[in-house]
């Protein structure tokens, strides 16, 4: 339903324009807000999700890396790559996560 | 005035670069219709408008980012100011009358005619919500819509509240 103006609508649109309160000038106004502004906190956001990113492309490649090698004698040095990036998966993977529950 | 695109321009450098310079200026141009309005919410209190009106405008700058633009830039400004006079009224009405601060006394017995004193008097016989549709709609020339989605309520209960304002008023100004 529109709302189409009446004449004492017209009426009283002329009356408060013409008789409500009107600020006076305030020079210092704008000034003041200025002066009171804060400084905004800069976002994390973004280089936070850049870092993340780039942490799951070098996990993503190293398991790549991990899987095309040849296993006839797994060395205790193959043994401590696969638990050290296992683990900096696990550290990539749960990160948002925690991020999420430390937010609620 | 500014026009659309130049509003949007100094928007978009606040929210994105924190543009100071760009936020004096949306604030130079606000200031006088959202200075009005809370002056005619507040009965005249110039203290008590400049103030919310500053807090208005300090919500705004720390709200640009959500400002998505769906609305106009004004009828989101005028929203964030009509919250704040509504959470002021609020926090008002839960202090104890002995501790709440004297309203100031508005400049307007030297100045004002009697036609102002009536409208005035015709304006603070009515109820928050109602003196808040009364000012945006026939002082800002807004519609019923926009003034719904200022005050976060129904369009009917906007309408209603125009429609007992109104009665009020007329009872007081027009039946003379």
């Amino acid at each position: 339903m529109s709302h189409s103006k009446s004449q004492e609508d017209l009426k009283l649109a002329g009356l408060m324009r013409r008789q409500a309160y009107e600020p006076g000038d305030n020079p210092w106004f704008t000034p003041r807000v200025m002066n009171k502004l804060p400084e905004k906190k800069r976002s994390r956001g973004v280089p936070a999700v850049v870092c993340y990113l780039a942490a799951l492309v070098v996990c993503g490649l190293s398991w790549a890396w991990w899987a095309g090698g040849t296993f006839s004698v797994i060395t205790v040095r193959d043994i401590v790559y696969t638990a050290v990036l296992g683990a900096v998966t696990a550290l990539v993977c749960l990160a948002p996560i925690v991020a999420l529950l430390r937010r609620v | 005035m500014l026009s659309k695109i130049e509003e949007l321009k100094l928007v978009a450098q606040c929210a994105l670069g924190d543009n100071r310079r760009a936020f004096a200026t949306l604030v130079e141009a606000y200031q006088p219709r959202v200075r009005r309005m809370m002056l005619n919410l507040t009965c005249g209190d110039e203290y008590l408008s400049d103030d919310l009106a500053q807090e208005t405008f300090i919500k705004a700058w720390l709200a640009l980012r959500s400002f998505k633009g769906i609305s106009s830039f004004s009828t989101w400004l005028y929203r964030i100011g009509y919250n704040e006079f509504y959470s002021h009224m609020r926090r008002q009405r839960e202090t104890p009358l002995g501790d709440r601060p004297l309203p100031q006394e508005a400049h307007e017995s030297a100045v004002a005619t009697e036609a102002a004193l009536d409208v005035r008097a015709a304006l603070a016989s009515l109820g928050e919500a109602e003196r808040a549709v009364v000012t945006l709609h026939y002082l800002d020339d807004l519609p019923l819509k926009k003034i719904a989605t200022i005050m976060s309520l129904p369009l009917g209960t906007v309408k209603s509240h125009l429609h007992r304002a109104k009665g009020k008023m007329q009872h007081l100004l027009l039946t003379d």
